[in-house]
């Protein structure tokens, strides 16, 4: 039975991320969790298991914090879970995670359609989906907020900056999905408790034989400011008034 | 901390989710049009909220009290009646029904009740009081194949929307004080002839409990609807009432977070002489740190004493303590919480004064915290702790 499956990203919680005062990133007190745009991915690997008659898994790629992840995705419908497991993922960047994904997906071998949220709620920095096509010579469909499955051929709609664009492609594919794809359910307690009991495979980084060398590094991450102007226009005509707001919002550059 | 291990961990993101994209956007209308909470109940029960410690048997989890316990605080966070009708359901009538019920009971009605398809209610307090069973005088008198019951209740939830009741009622002339003999249990469905249903009363908080009274007029219901044995349902309502008091700790922690966070926002955003309230007020600092230590102790009683009802232990003084404690810190917070606010605090659509609303009635609602008082007394003299 071919494998359908939903790559997911175990991330910091960004509600528990604390920004100090020099704007440095406190993350000693965050908890993980699966990343928000990756239950939708998650969910359209379900719903794509159930028309064609496959079987979902939920493949992520991390150090042993990533454990934690299992349960959570498993309860949100796949059949099984695979992790990569290593202790080198914190360094990793896109490429290093592409490899990684596609090289248990070739491992996987029976599969049919491999599903990425459009970015990770982290860095968004949409590039997982197009690199494991690239490796995979597979198809790639990004940004994609509605889908078919007919046979063999899938038709997604892509929400471009401005246009919808339908594509048709055959499967195997990669398909990155944003948000409207699907509401993603809310799993039951029932489901939690089911998740422990659904196998799960690990894979140790190093069997995939794949090079682990970052190309890039990340030297800084710190948060923002938002500065405010507390500028009031109270003087004068509101004609007036919108004259000066457009000069200013041309000032800044906003106009 | 200390109670939260893995699964704990992911029901309590599932309540969390439920809470943020549900709940929270529907609290606001609730408290204000008093309507019963009926599309966020079924979705409880479809969650699996329902049933947790409920075996799997009849549809329930079999999980344990303290996950109950931090579901109900986690709703209580941001609409607290919604746990006041899961506890009248789940707790008080599904209590009954799962200790007392028999197998054929409890897959004609436990079952559904846990998946959230039928809504129970359970009547026992009467004018009289709630547990006053001396004069309670609500009777059911066997003839032929059927009981018929007469008499009323009052300050019942979930009245109206419920399908069944579990309704206490005299079997025999008088109750014996000895061992509180006397009293039967029985299942009665909505709309069974002589079986009338009141009108929700508008109360102070609690707002959508649909709470009132109900009323029985030679009401007959079917011989095998006597739930447990006959004269002998007290026990069992001894202990089901004492995991409904138990659930007023974490219902009590939840409304005491939820007014402390708005509070504590509002201390932080509300800018007086350039400063925040926070910042400027020694007086607002110290109000919220002693809110915050209440709510602590509070949080190591409420999970302490869940993780004895875990092993077993009846819990039947700590429980009321619970009960006692969760009203009196919801109630000291909430209270504070309006004051910090000031004068808005005390406009219904701030949205921060319903959490002192819904405390009060925690302190009275089920059995006030004097009579339990007087419990808790009782039990310390009996050694029963």
């Amino acid at each position: 039975m071919s494998y359908i499956i939903a790559c997911y990203k175990w991330v910091v919680d960004e509600a528990d991320i604390r920004i100090n005062p020099d704007l440095s990133i406190d993350t000693k007190k965050s908890k993980g969790k699966i990343s928000d745009y990756d239950k939708n991915a998650i969910e359209a690997a379900v719903q794509a298991a159930n028309i064609l008659g496959g079987k979902s898994l939920g493949l992520t790629f991390g150090g042993p914090e990533t454990r934690l992840s299992l349960k959570d995705a498993l309860s949100r419908g796949p059949a099984e879970g695979c992790w990569i497991s290593t202790g080198e993922a914190a360094k990793a960047d896109a490429a290093v995670t592409a490899k990684a994904l596609a090289a248990a997906i070739q491992k996987i071998s029976d599969v049919s359609l491999v599903f990425c949220a459009e970015g990770a709620s982290d860095t968004y920095a949409r590039q997982t989906a197009p690199r494991i096509g690239a490796i995979l010579d597979w198809p790639v469909v990004t940004s994609v907020s509605k889908l078919d499955i007919e046979g063999s051929t899938l038709t997604a709609v892509r929400k471009l900056d401005d246009c919808l664009q339908t594509v048709k492609v055959d499967l195997p594919a990669v398909v990155s999905v944003l948000p409207e794809i699907n509401d993603a359910p809310i799993p039951g307690l029932k489901a939690v408790l089911a998740a422990g009991k659904k196998p799960v495979t690990e894979i140790k980084a190093e069997e995939l034989g794949i090079d682990f060398s970052p190309k890039t590094d990340v030297t800084e991450i710190k948060g923002y400011l938002m500065n405010r102007k507390n500028i009031i226009l109270s003087e004068g005509e509101a004609a007036d008034k919108v004259k000066e707001l457009a000069a200013y919002l041309r000032k800044e550059g906003v106009l | 901390m200390w109670y939260i291990n893995e699964d704990r961990q992911l029901m309590l993101n599932v309540a969390r989710d439920f809470v943020e994209k549900e709940v929270k956007p529907a609290a606001m209308e609730i408290d204000k049009t008093s309507r019963f909470p009926m599309e966020l109940f079924k979705r409880a029960g479809e969650l699996g909220f329902l049933g947790i410690t409920i075996s799997e048997e009849f549809g329930g989890l079999g999980g344990d009290h303290t996950t109950l316990a931090l579901i109900l605080e986690e709703i209580a966070k941001s609409l607290p009646v919604l746990t006041v009708a899961m506890g009248a359901h789940s707790l008080l009538a599904g209590g009954l029904l799962n200790m007392l019920g028999t197998p054929e009971q409890k897959k004609k009605y436990l079952v559904p009740a846990v998946s959230g398809d039928i809504i129970m209610a359970c009547g026992n307090t009467e004018a009289s009081g709630g547990a006053n069973y001396p004069e309670h005088t609500t009777r059911a008198v066997l003839e032929g194949e059927e009981w018929v019951i007469n008499g009323g209740k009052v300050l019942i939830s979930n009245i109206g929307v419920a399908d069944v009741y579990i309704v206490l009622a005299l079997t025999s002339e008088q109750l014996t004080p000895a061992d509180r003999a006397g009293m039967s249990a029985f299942i009665i469905e909505a709309g069974t002839p002589g079986f009338d249903v009141g009108i929700p009363e508008h109360k102070l908080g609690w707002h959508g409990s649909a709470t009132g009274s109900i009323s029985f007029k030679n009401c007959r219901i079917p011989k095998e609807n006597l739930l447990g044995p006959l004269g002998g349902c007290l026990q069992a309502m001894f202990v089901s009432a004492t995991d409904e008091f138990l659930s007023c700790g974490p219902v009590g922690l939840g409304i005491a977070e939820g007014a402390y966070e708005m509070a504590f926002k509002y201390s932080l955003d509300r800018v007086q002489c350039g400063q925040s309230m926070f910042d400027r007020f020694q007086v607002t600092r110290h109000k919220l740190v002693k809110m915050y230590t209440e709510i602590e102790s509070l949080r190591a009683l409420v999970y302490s004493t869940y993780a004895m009802k875990d092993q077993g232990d009846l819990c039947l003084a700590s429980g009321r303590m619970l009960k006692c404690k969760g009203a009196e810190v919801s109630e000291y917070v909430g209270r504070e919480a309006i004051q910090l606010f000031g004068g808005v605090g005390t406009i219904v659509d701030t949205g921060v004064e319903r959490f002192w609303r819904d405390a009060k009635v925690l302190a009275i609602g089920g059995a006030s915290v004097e009579s339990l008082t007087d419990n808790i007394a009782t039990l310390i003299k009996n050694n029963m702790i």
